[in-house]
């Protein structure tokens, strides 16, 4: 590897890092905005996200840089299509985090609107009990994410695998907020517009274990060389594994605000 | 000698020309002297002579060279051959003065770098041992230093770290954006930053080093969990917004009535009789509330102010009872004490009992409705069987008031908080007799619970070490 290569790479390497920082703890401060007293989240966190943008440019254009001018082979050429396709995955996973964060705006300004139109118990967001499961599913792909970047970062199979596995939690995560959701629109018409807000974040939150799931398979071709994605045979994959399973019990001996939202479920 | 011998002072080369001179003397004797024969010998013997000393000249160089070559291997490995290493008849003294001379400061290096290595491990132990989290950076952004704290708080990966890019390893933009910052050449940062909902602190100062003239050698980074701080620092805001709220309500009423009785004319004796009352009743509501705070203050400051010994709980309980008996009376409620078999003890401070006992009943007092009952138990379950910090003693308060709530149930022991903001202030409670007897039970390694049926009453189970 020439000199200057290895420095492209290694300032890639680095663009990629800072930008994987970056996201995380968007999407994690997005996620604890959930629920809370408003204010304005997304557009703080907007600024992050630009400057996730700006490192994502930047990683591209020093990629194109490293084929033209070195026209790179073998793993090189492997880092080089992986780093691509990682800051991507990491733009999309910075852009939802916004997503989040804007929805987190719009619940709370809705419910202030509806106090001061007279409505003296409007739903937001806070009120939803299946906001919890939907806060363990952060959590979770927050993790996921952080460990797909560990597996990149150590070129270790093993791990992104792993993290591939891990997809199925969330989306199960996602499956039974949707549940709750439809149940809680059914019972009380009156938290309809909060529901469909969470269970949007829900969705979002899915994307973004999915881009985590993309990272870790990215990982895996770099270092074997082989594309796994799309295919589905994960010989580690341990079936049915619930989120209680690996990552403990929902915390539910909380005390809930609103007990007669609770029982709906 | 040869030539080719480097040049030696003269004090030196005396003794060693010494056993050359008689020879030479003979033999140029012999050559000078008139006889054939005898300068024939001579000559034979001066070259026989000058061929042995050419050999021995020769081996002796031999010899020297080896020495010197293993000489050098022993400096090169570093181990120490036994002095004095070179011959005791060596004929150059200044080249064993040269050697012991190496030896000497190797000797000299090595007891220095043992002590800098000692001092080296002393400092990686204190470090590794500081709460506060330290990694040091070098101008290539690779970590020098990470210690024990700082993998804990930042939650980096085990293994070695020494080396790896700072952005590889620790991934939060904080510290990236600090080690960037720094190096720059723009002095020291800080900021604070959250990791898994832990609140950490970040100073990063410039490594003192030559480069120190453009931009810095490297970034010093102290790392501190400020969770705790951040959270003391909002209780107690929220305890001085609550105090003040508090104070200033009655304080409020006073004043208005104080001003309507003074703007008189008054409607006659009863209705100023009546203002009056109840400006006094707000001055007492205030002098509660003072008092239950220098309490709470006091038993903040901790067990030192109190006087804990051996105590029998039934004649406290009987006081504060007779105490209470006219409140009881007035609110139309029932109070008994109910006293085991055996007399129970307990260790803790009197006075503090007392004002545990008083606010668990003034409390039930307050929320029992008139035909209620209010009753107190308490038994020691020494003798039977025994909990894993001992035996203790089980003091119940039982009310049949209007119970509390299950979301309120955890809540009921924090500073101001009410189940009933309103009916409680009415009443004349200062949202803190709870927060105090949690507090002081906590002091004499007590404990409080409390469990609850809406509508039908309440209980409040005090357990202290048995004594």
């Amino acid at each position: 590897m020439s000199l200057s290569l290895s420095r492209d790479m290694e300032e890639t390497h680095r663009d990629i890092l800072t930008m994987c920082a970056l996201t995380e703890e968007l999407v994690g401060a997005a996620v604890d905005g959930l629920g809370g007293a408003a204010h304005d989240l997304a557009s703080e966190l907007k600024a992050a996200d630009k400057r996730v943008d700006w490192y994502d440019v930047q990683v591209e254009e020093r990629c194109l840089r490293v084929l033209a001018l070195h026209a790179p082979v073998a793993e090189d050429l492997r880092r080089v299509v992986s780093v691509l396709r990682i800051a991507k995955e990491l733009e999309r996973v910075a852009d939802l985090g916004v997503h989040i964060a804007e929805r987190a705006d719009h619940a709370a300004a809705a419910v202030r609107a509806a106090r001061e139109a007279g409505e003296s118990n409007p739903v937001g967001l806070g009120d939803l009990p299946a906001l919890k499961r939907v806060r363990q599913a952060a959590r979770v792909a927050l993790d996921m994410l952080r460990r797909s970047i560990d597996a990149y970062v150590d070129l270790d199979p093993a791990k992104a695998r792993k993290v591939c596995v891990d997809d199925d939690i969330v989306d199960g995560l996602n499956r039974e907020t949707l549940n709750e959701v439809t149940d809680l629109m059914r019972e009380n018409p009156a938290a309809v517009e909060a529901a469909v807000g969470l269970f949007s974040v829900s969705r979002h939150i899915e994307r973004i274990a999915d881009h985590a799931t993309n990272i870790a398979k990215d990982a895996i071709y770099l270092v074997e060389g082989q594309i796994v994605r799309h295919s589905k045979r994960f010989p580690d994959r341990r079936a049915g594994e619930t989120a209680e399973e690996r990552f403990g019990p929902v915390d539910v001996d909380v005390p809930h605000p609103k007990p007669d939202l609770v029982g709906v479920s | 000698m040869s030539d080719s011998t480097p040049p030696r002072p003269l004090a030196a080369e005396w003794p060693a020309l010494l056993p050359w001179l008689a020879p030479v003397a003979v033999g140029i004797a012999g050559l000078t002297s008139s006889s054939a024969g005898l300068r024939l010998t001579a000559g034979a013997a001066l070259l026989i002579g000058a061929a042995i000393a050419a050999w021995m000249q020769i081996a002796g160089r031999a010899r020297r060279d080896r020495e010197l070559a293993d000489l050098a291997n022993d400096l090169r490995r570093g181990t120490a051959p036994p002095l004095p290493l070179l011959d005791p008849s060596e004929p150059e003294p200044d080249l064993r003065a040269a050697v012991r001379a190496v030896f000497e400061r190797k000797n000299q290096l090595d007891a220095a770098l043992f002590e800098l290595t000692e001092d080296r491990d002393r400092l990686f132990a204190a470090l590794e041992g500081m709460s506060e989290g330290v990694l040091a950076v070098d101008r290539d952004e690779r970590l020098l230093l990470v210690n024990r704290a700082a993998a804990a708080l930042l939650r980096l990966p085990r293994g070695d770290l020494k080396g790896r890019p700072v952005w590889e390893v620790v991934r939060r933009s904080a510290v990236t954006d600090a080690c960037e910052t720094v190096l720059s050449g723009e002095g020291r940062y800080d900021a604070e930053f959250e990791v898994e909902h832990a609140t950490l602190a970040l100073r990063a100062d410039p490594l003192p080093g030559v480069a120190a003239l453009k931009g810095a050698a490297g970034v010093v980074l102290q790392i501190r969990d400020v969770t705790e701080l951040r959270r003391l620092e909002s209780v107690r805001r929220d305890f001085v917004s609550n105090v003040s709220h508090e104070l200033k309500t009655p304080i409020a009423a006073i004043s208005a009535l104080a001003e309507t009785l003074l703007d008189g004319p008054l409607e006659g004796p009863p209705i100023a009789r009546r203002f009056l009352a109840d400006i006094e009743g707000h001055a007492d509501r205030l002098h509660d509330l003072v008092v239950d705070v220098i309490r709470l203050a006091r038993v903040e400051s901790g067990r030192d102010v109190f006087d804990v010994r051996r105590l029998p709980v039934g004649p406290v309980v009987e006081d504060v009872l007779r105490g209470l008996r006219a409140a009881a009376t007035k609110a139309e409620v029932r109070l008994s004490a109910v006293p085991p078999p055996q007399p129970a003890y307990v260790r803790a401070d009197a006075d503090a009992l007392a004002t545990v006992l008083d606010n668990l009943l003034t409390n039930a007092l307050r929320h029992t409705p008139p035909g209620g009952r209010v009753t107190v138990d308490w038994n020691s379950d020494a003798g039977s069987e025994v909990g894993e910090d001992g035996p203790t003693v089980k003091l119940r308060v039982i009310d049949t008031g209007e119970g509390i709530p299950a979301e309120h149930l955890g809540r009921v022991f924090q500073r101001f908080h009410r189940v009933d903001p309103a009916r409680s202030r009415e009443k004349g409670g200062t949202g803190l007799g709870l927060a105090i007897v949690k507090q002081m039970l906590a002091v004499f390694d007590g404990s409080v619970a409390v469990e609850s049926v809406v509508g039908e009453g309440a209980t409040f189970t005090v357990t202290l070490p048995s004594a």
